[in-house]
């Protein structure tokens, strides 16, 4: 046995929590440590890092590869649908990981806007219809609360001047 | 009868932030790590973009006093000098880069940054031109360090000023 540290996020939680876990715990107690932080664990499940598929339920953190200095995330839903928008373009859909961060997603999103590199790098995800940019490192599950959705717009950062 | 010798209200207050979840992922992550703390002076390192003759990293004196309720000021450092960094070894840019490190703003001891305690004053424009850098004492030294890396890993970074 030896401890984890984690990067705990969950459903509509912004802030990333770390926290120490034995390796050979097992999911419930991973879970119970988001329940004390606040988290809604009733049928929730648990993603690592940037995969796709939730942990099994049955299995210890270190059976399942858990390795320390992972990110978790614990969420209701098992995929976030995301809009995205941009200019003028038709609204485009797709779904992610609660895990996912918004750094991903933007990545994912210029890509299949075929922007190049520079144009990328002077554009952000801000949620749509407010001024909020989340920081890249937010997995989107934390903007997702009672829900399966966030949508963003990505919007050009302008040069600090005045 | 011996007394403990306890952190400063704003000291400790940047302390609890350094051990959170947030600053621990970005020092794992390689974007930024604390090099002195003599509080209310800090000096961290933040990563660049690579660039040919430029850095890995800049680093950067933060005056934190009165943290997180009045926000950091902070100039770029020379690390090893232990003084300010010389103009010639400042990052460059094409626009946004070269409009934060400016000579010509308070003699290049600050930046010229919404979340800067030194910058802000005079700027309410900000506060609606850029509201995702006004400063926020729940998001901390984060908002700070999170901006300064987008800008030194960006395509409008171009290298050193000097390189």
């Amino acid at each position: 046995m030896s401890p984890l540290k984690l990067f705990l996020q969950f459903e509509g939680h912004r802030p990333i929590e770390l926290i120490q876990i034995s390796d050979d715990a097992a999911l419930d107690e991973l879970l119970a440590a988001a329940a004390a932080l606040g988290a809604e664990i009733e049928e929730a499940f648990v993603f690592v890092d940037h995969e796709g598929n939730p942990l099994n339920p049955e299995g210890s953190l270190r059976s399942q590869g858990v390795q320390d200095k992972a990110r978790v995330h614990v969420h209701r839903c098992k995929k976030i649908r995301v809009a995205l928008n941009y200019t003028d373009e038709p609204e485009t859909h797709h779904h992610f990981a609660p895990s996912v961060t918004v750094h991903h997603v933007k990545r994912w999103f210029v890509e299949k806007l075929e922007m190049s590199e520079v144009d990328a790098s002077e554009h952000v995800l801000q949620i749509t219809g407010t001024t909020d940019r989340p920081d890249p490192d937010v997995q989107i599950g934390a903007l997702a609360r009672g829900c399966c959705d966030v949508s963003f717009t990505l919007v050009p950062v302008k040069r600090v001047e005045g | 009868m011996s007394a403990l010798l306890l952190h400063r209200p704003d000291e400790q207050a940047f302390h609890d932030e350094v051990d959170g979840g947030a600053f621990q992922l970005a020092v794992h992550l390689g974007r930024w790590r604390i090099v002195r703390l003599a509080w209310p002076l800090v000096d961290i390192e933040v990563a660049a973009a690579l660039r040919p003759g430029a850095p890995d990293f800049y680093g950067f004196r933060f005056d934190c006093a009165g943290y997180p309720q009045i926000s950091p000021t902070a100039r770029l450092w020379d690390m090893m000098a232990n003084a300010p960094l010389p103009v010639s070894r400042w990052p460059a840019g094409r626009n946004r880069v070269p409009a934060v490190f400016r000579t010509d703003w308070h003699g290049g001891s600050c930046l010229y940054l919404p979340c800067d305690r030194n910058s802000i004053p005079g700027h309410d424009n900000w506060r609606t031109e850029h509201p995702a850098q006004i400063w926020l004492p729940e998001k901390g030294v984060h908002l700070y360090l999170e901006a300064i890396h987008e800008l030194l890993n960006g395509s409008d970074y171009t290298g050193v000023r000097g390189g």
